[in-house]
């Protein structure tokens, strides 16, 4: 009996509530609700006393809940070229349910709790059911992985000749940089250069990898199994406002690495390369500069292994050439340098490199502020206050801005802001509906139950007559 | 290439009764790639280079990253760039890459190694500077990307107005492909079933 019970409650109890409110359902509602109150008393002590009885209900438990979804799954089937229900079993099933209140007293409740749901559900839910198990079943879409991801996957697999396994580590780590929290500990761990404290960060990273990796893989699991939208090639973006920057930066930086991948021979670039890297932002450039450090790493420690193979004279596989990838190399330092110039070129003569201690007094909460503080100390929150305004000052530096996130931004942009939280938190509900939903279809599918020994049935119709 | 490679293969042989697994000829490779770079004369840009260069290889190396970098024509009137964090990050990291595979060769005038154990302690030596070079490089950029936030906030506010814009592009696109399949699919129930839900069956 109690794997009977668990598929039959969930189906029952969310759908009683629909036939409340409907006015023509009310007859309906009438006729069943004098039914499962009088024999639920009896049904109590029979099973208790005798062994036979429990075995007795599980079956009929088992029969009822097929019978009628099957004939009402097969008539929604029926579009979409399943074969349906044979006449001949029509009669089965409906004389049963005429035949079993006046024989059996003890088989109205099973017979009853089924069926009300059934008939008193609202249309609406019968095409959306049927219709989502048919999309399910004919379209499974795997979730597509962003394309960055899949090539330093790819490289990281190879294995490495390092007696030190960090480096193949290093590269993933370092992704999790693009975020304001752990660009916070680089800052701070900048100034204090200590080895023990960085291995400890880079273990904390690649933790926050594995986690965002699964994050978005769980997300592209959702949106895909629902939407199947056509601009699948486009990588998630409902993450943080900071990971949207980087998702862009991302596409861009793809874009110039491939560029960057085409065999070059060693003639010097063109004044051409030198306008795409101008085009940038100072920001979208530092954020290039470490993914070009992680490209680095990863594609020494796959030359190493190449190099191995050189030396122990073993057939490399194809598009495995040393000297191309040395070449790569090459061109990731040559280009980070290149990103060093712009950078500096760009500077006010007046530019001041921001320390760490600078990073802890812009990041402070108001009980620190309320500490006494000396006069040097309220001299250089002056002047961190006249040089970054938007995080430090207390009230806005423009007339409108918002505070949002701990620094102060237009209004303007705080509504993109707002709609975006409120589409994410639309396209949320409708997965979670939705996946719930196809739960429900999972688990009241009559393909999932046991076949029924039809002779018992006739026996019961004969045990009726005689 | 590959027989260059084959040659010192067999020339390490004679001298060492094992072979060395990790990156014997990788700097032999990486000593004849850079050979092939146009040579410069030595006092041009001694001034420039920030740390002393005890490899010729290196210097090499760091001339032509220069000279690609300036793509100018007049490399004489180059004048040298300020040292600065970022630039001794890069510098360095660039030094270590070389170190990582010349340090492991061997050449003629220096004796081989005695022990197996001496080239494993020493790959692994490069390795870890080479690794914590990478990370000064990485940290020197996110505080710089960080402080650029801070200090241009405009530039800043339009990058994630534009990035904000596709994103929320993208949510509305994946709304109504999920609206417009669910009514597709009820329509076809609809015209396939026009009496569904519309009589009882008991």
């Amino acid at each position: 009996m109690n794997p009977n019970q668990p598929p039959n409650y969930p189906p029952g109890n969310p759908n009683q509530p629909p036939p409340f409110p409907p006015t023509p359902y009310y007859p309906m509602y009438q006729a069943g609700m004098p039914m499962p109150y009088i024999p639920q008393s009896p049904q109590y002590p029979q099973p208790g006393p005798p062994g036979g009885p429990p075995p007795f209900m599980g079956i009929q438990i088992k029969q009822e809940p097929m019978w009628s979804q099957e004939n009402r799954y097969g008539m929604q089937a029926g579009p979409s070229g399943m074969p349906g229900m044979p006449p001949s079993s029509h009669p089965y099933g409906y004389p049963p349910m005429h035949g079993m209140p006046p024989g059996m007293p003890q088989g109205m409740p099973p017979m009853m709790d089924p069926n009300m749901p059934d008939f008193s559900s609202p249309p609406m839910h019968h095409p959306t059911t049927s219709l989502l198990a048919q999309h399910l079943s004919s379209a499974p879409l795997p979730p597509a992985p962003p394309q960055q991801q899949s090539h330093l996957s790819q490289l990281l697999q190879q294995p490495t000749t390092y007696s030190t396994a960090t480096n193949p580590h290093a590269a993933p780590t370092q992704t999790i940089a693009r975020r304001p929290d752990n660009e916070a500990r680089n800052a701070q761990l900048q100034e204090q250069e200590l080895a023990a404290r960085q291995q400890q960060q880079q273990e904390y990273m690649l933790q926050q990898h594995q986690q965002q990796q699964q994050n978005r893989a769980g997300q592209l699991q959702a949106e895909q199994a629902f939407a199947n939208p056509p601009t699948v090639s486009i990588p998630p973006q409902t993450g943080h406002p900071p990971q949207q920057t980087s998702a862009s930066s991302q596409q861009r930086a793809q874009e110039t690495m491939a560029q960057q991948t085409e065999p070059q021979s060693h003639i010097r670039e063109s004044p051409q390369k030198e306008t795409n890297l101008e085009k940038y932002s100072t920001g979208e450039l530092c954020l290039y500069g470490r993914e070009l450090v992680n490209d680095l790493n990863v594609k020494t420690s796959y030359l190493s292994t190449i190099l191995k193979k050189v030396m122990e004279r073993k057939p490399l596989n194809q598009g495995e050439n040393p000297n191309d990838l040395a070449d790569q190399c090459k061109n990731a330092l040559q280009r980070m340098s290149d990103i060093r110039q712009i950078i500096e070129k760009r500077r006010e003569p007046t530019w001041k490199r921001m320390t760490g201690e600078d990073y802890i007094e812009l990041m402070l909460d108001d009980s620190e502020l309320k500490k006494p503080m000396d006069e040097e100390r309220q001299k250089r929150r002056a002047e961190l206050e006249q040089r970054f305004a938007i995080v430090i000052s207390k009230t806005p530096p423009v007339e409108g801005h918002i505070w949002y996130q701990g620094k102060w931004i237009s209004e303007e942009l705080h509504k993109k802001y707002m709609q975006f939280e409120a589409n994410k938190e639309i396209v949320k509900n409708l997965a979670a509906e939705l996946k719930a939903l196809a739960w429900k279809i999972d688990v009241t599918s009559p393909g999932h139950l046991k076949k029924v020994d039809q002779t018992k049935i006739s026996k019961k119709k004969t045990d009726d007559q005689v | 290439m590959f027989e260059e490679l084959d040659a010192e293969d067999g020339g390490e042989e004679q001298e060492m009764p094992m072979n060395v697994p990790e990156f014997g000829g990788g700097g032999e490779d990486i000593d004849d790639i850079l050979g092939d770079a146009p040579d410069l004369p030595d006092d041009e840009y001694s001034n420039s280079v920030p740390q002393g260069a005890a490899d010729g290889s290196i210097e090499n190396d760091e001339r032509r990253m220069r000279n690609d970098g300036a793509g100018s024509t007049n490399e004489d009137d180059e004048e040298p760039i300020e040292p600065t964090y970022l630039g001794d990050a890069i510098d360095s990291l660039m030094m270590h890459w070389c170190q990582l595979l010349t340090n492991v060769s061997v050449k003629a005038p220096v004796p081989p190694p005695s022990t197996l154990n001496h080239v494993k302690e020493v790959a692994e030596v490069c390795s870890k500077h080479f690794r914590d070079a990478s990370v000064d490089v990485n940290n020197e950029f996110t505080r710089l990307g960080v402080q650029w936030e801070m200090e241009q906030p405009y530039s800043q506010y339009a990058i994630e107005e534009e990035n904000l814009d596709e994103a929320i592009e993208r949510q509305e696109t994946i709304i109504a492909a999920a609206r417009e399949m669910l009514n597709s699919r009820i329509q076809i129930y609809n015209e396939a079933h026009p009496n569904a839900g519309k009589h009882f069956t008991t």
